[in-house]
């Protein structure tokens, strides 16, 4: 039997076979699994403390702006750009909107300036990308420029005392954090764009194969500027949200935001070599690395078990993901289903 | 003989010259003037922790004001980087003097020998022993950090105010056990607070290194120990984290006692939000280990002073 003959039998079948279908299902929804997991493992630790609602929503809290800056590097994973430079595009924006709230700019003519600083941050990594350098170092180059741009403007301080933020921060409505509606807000955004939209389908659609989007008339240079432009974007949103959060704007590039936000990515199965992803999932990564945290702070365990906990989880989801594509991959051009899927 | 050999000898000559203007006593105007407008390297852990930028103001103002440059090298938390940063400006000719902050004293103790051997005075925090070193050394001055008194005086000063608002819970927060002197520091706060408060129990601890991650763990503590009603903070960033957790809570804490005492902190100790800050007196180490490294820079040959840094507690 060829491939091509086993995949087009298999087309005109109704239902995936029962093992692939399981594979499908694992793949899908193992995070959800393992969130759940943990979920229970932590409420029978952490008891009483762990599972109240206060600690669910803070724990959401938590979870939201880590998720905000996972956004802008899944949505730049996902359309083939790693974006290193986000820690310091998000030090910049922040800093830039609490200088400007300091010198008496209204709050949100301070918030647009800094969602424009990664906007502009996006295109001008966008422009010397396509001009043919490699998106690593020059996203890299980046950071260092920002980290070094940040510093100077706020003379290696912290810029305090950002009250008028707080809407946005510390402030709760029905209970529930600012950045949670804000990450909600975000993620619904780019979800209904990326899934519904011609743009975002395109976007994609480069992220998955360049040169295919070109014979087929994609402008791809276009696409690549629009993903760089919405991973800075995220970046900015992340660091402003950031700064409402603790009232302060640190200047320092925190690169632990990289390592959280590729943590979450990877935990949702989104492919580094681009062309697809689910965001709602990796909102679910950034949940269940907010979960472990928690957990093990309540339960008292050294926070060190945290970071030991995350490395494991982002290699066992990379091999999950790898594992349930070629098997499934495996099982359809083999047609060891477990059933005759090919009659 | 070229124009640049020409050039050498003149500046030896004025340099002969200026040193022949010296007098026996050495001060530091004297020192001053004998290299003055010299740069000394500042080197430090990170150029982003607030608090050891408000020590490399304070060189720079008292260095500055004596004449000399100060530039700042940022090893971003490398060890290796620091001191290949130190040795190339060292082996450039480039400075006259260093103060450095050490990432990690011990690997320090190489380019401290080749400081000496080039006859570049240095100033570095810790005491001889941090850099496998004995007793004083010729052209290094030696400020050590006592960290255990530092953590003994937090400790204690957060014990007084637990016994006096007859708090029950406490909550500990602390950098990561990396940074130069945590351990030490968290073992004495603990001794200290349990010796002086046996009535209040540290029901919740927690290590964060960012402003943020200190909120946000301070938050998750309070909400399984609504009760905690002093806070123990080893650094700025977690102090501040707390302040802001409590008021996000709608909770005034009976206590926070901070170890640190960078801008922000004091602003929040000045607007009542921090009960104490004990803090390392980097104003009186610039001064006094200043005025030792200008008289090193004219006698690099003499033994640097070993002192401490003072220990300030603002209430």
């Amino acid at each position: 039997m060829t491939m091509t003959g086993s995949v087009h039998q298999l087309s005109r079948s109704k239902r995936l076979p029962a093992k692939v279908r399981g594979l499908i299902l694992v793949r899908d929804q193992g995070l959800l699994m393992l969130w759940i997991a943990i979920v229970i493992l932590f409420a029978y630790l952490a008891a009483p403390y762990f599972f109240t609602v206060a600690t669910g929503i803070a724990m959401l809290n938590s979870a939201s702006i880590a998720s905000i800056y996972a956004a802008g590097l899944a949505v730049g994973v996902m359309t083939g750009v790693f974006d290193l430079s986000v820690p310091g595009t998000a030090a910049l924006a922040g800093v830039v909107t609490a200088l400007l709230l300091r010198a008496g700019v209204p709050v949100w003519a301070a918030i647009l300036a800094g969602l424009l600083i990664g906007v502009l941050v996006g295109i001008v990594n966008a422009l010397i990308v396509i001009k043919g350098f490699d998106p690593l170092i020059v996203t890299i180059a980046m950071l260092s420029v920002l980290s070094g741009t940040s510093l100077i403007l706020a003379g290696g301080n912290n810029v305090s005392g950002l009250q008028g933020l707080t809407f946005m921060g510390t402030q709760t409505y029905l209970w529930i954090p600012a950045p949670v509606y804000i990450a909600l807000a975000l993620f619904l955004v780019l979800t209904v764009f990326l899934k519904t939209t011609r743009a975002g389908m395109r976007l994609l659609a480069v992220g998955g194969n360049a040169e295919a989007a070109r014979r087929v008339g994609i402008p791809v240079s276009r696409y690549r500027v629009l993903g760089f432009s919405i991973s800075a974007l995220c970046a900015a949103l992340g660091g402003i949200v950031t700064s409402a959060y603790v009232t302060t704007a640190s200047p320092g590039a925190s690169v632990s935001i990289v390592f959280d936000g590729m943590t979450a990515v990877a935990l949702a199965g989104i492919p580094f070599i681009g062309g697809r992803g689910s965001l709602p999932r990796v909102a679910l990564g950034a949940i269940v690395v907010a979960t472990i945290s928690t957990g093990l702070l309540l339960t008292g365990v050294q926070t060190y078990w945290s970071s030991i906990a995350t490395g494991v989880l982002l290699v066992g989801g990379l091999a999950l993901n790898m594992w349930t594509s070629r098997t499934a991959t495996n099982l359809l051009l083999t047609g060891d289903t477990g059933k005759r899927a090919v009659e | 003989m070229k124009k640049s050999q020409y050039t050498a000898v003149a500046g030896l000559g004025v340099a002969a010259l200026a040193l022949a203007g010296c007098t026996g006593t050495t001060t530091p105007s004297t020192g001053a003037t004998s290299k003055a407008g010299a740069t000394i390297a500042f080197s430090t852990v990170s150029t982003q922790i607030p608090l050891i930028t408000s020590l490399s103001d304070k060189v720079s103002d008292y260095l500055g004001g004596s004449g000399y440059k100060v530039t700042v090298q940022d090893s971003a938390f490398d060890p290796v980087k620091q001191g290949q940063q130190l040795e190339q400006a060292a082996n450039s000719g480039s400075i006259a003097g260093a103060w450095i902050f050490p990432v990690a004293a011990e690997s320090l103790t190489s380019t401290l020998k080749m400081f000496q051997s080039k006859k570049i005075p240095v100033v570095v925090d810790g005491g001889p022993s941090d850099f496998g070193l004995q007793g004083a050394q010729p052209g290094i001055v030696f400020v050590a950090s006592d960290f255990k008194k530092y953590g003994q005086t937090i400790g204690d000063e957060a014990a007084k105010c637990a016994v006096k608002a007859g708090a029950t819970q406490a909550l500990s927060l602390r950098a990561s056990e990396t940074a130069a002197g945590s351990v030490a520091v968290r073992d004495s706060i603990g001794a200290a607070f349990s010796a002086g408060a046996p009535d209040t129990q540290v029901v919740g601890t927690a290590v964060a290194s960012d402003l943020a991650s200190a909120q946000t763990k301070v938050s998750q503590l309070l909400i399984a120990h609504p009760d905690a009603s002093v806070v123990i903070a080893a650094t700025d960033e977690t102090a501040l984290g707390a302040v802001n957790a409590y008021a996000a809570a709608g909770k005034t804490p009976a206590c926070i006692i901070a170890g640190g005492g960078g801008p922000d902190l004091m602003a929040a100790k000045q607007a009542g939000k921090v009960t104490a800050v004990v803090a390392w007196d980097y104003g009186a180490e610039a001064e006094k280990a200043g005025a030792d490294l200008i008289r090193l820079l004219s006698d690099p040959t003499s033994d640097g002073g070993v002192f401490t840094t003072p220990i300030n507690v603002t209430k």
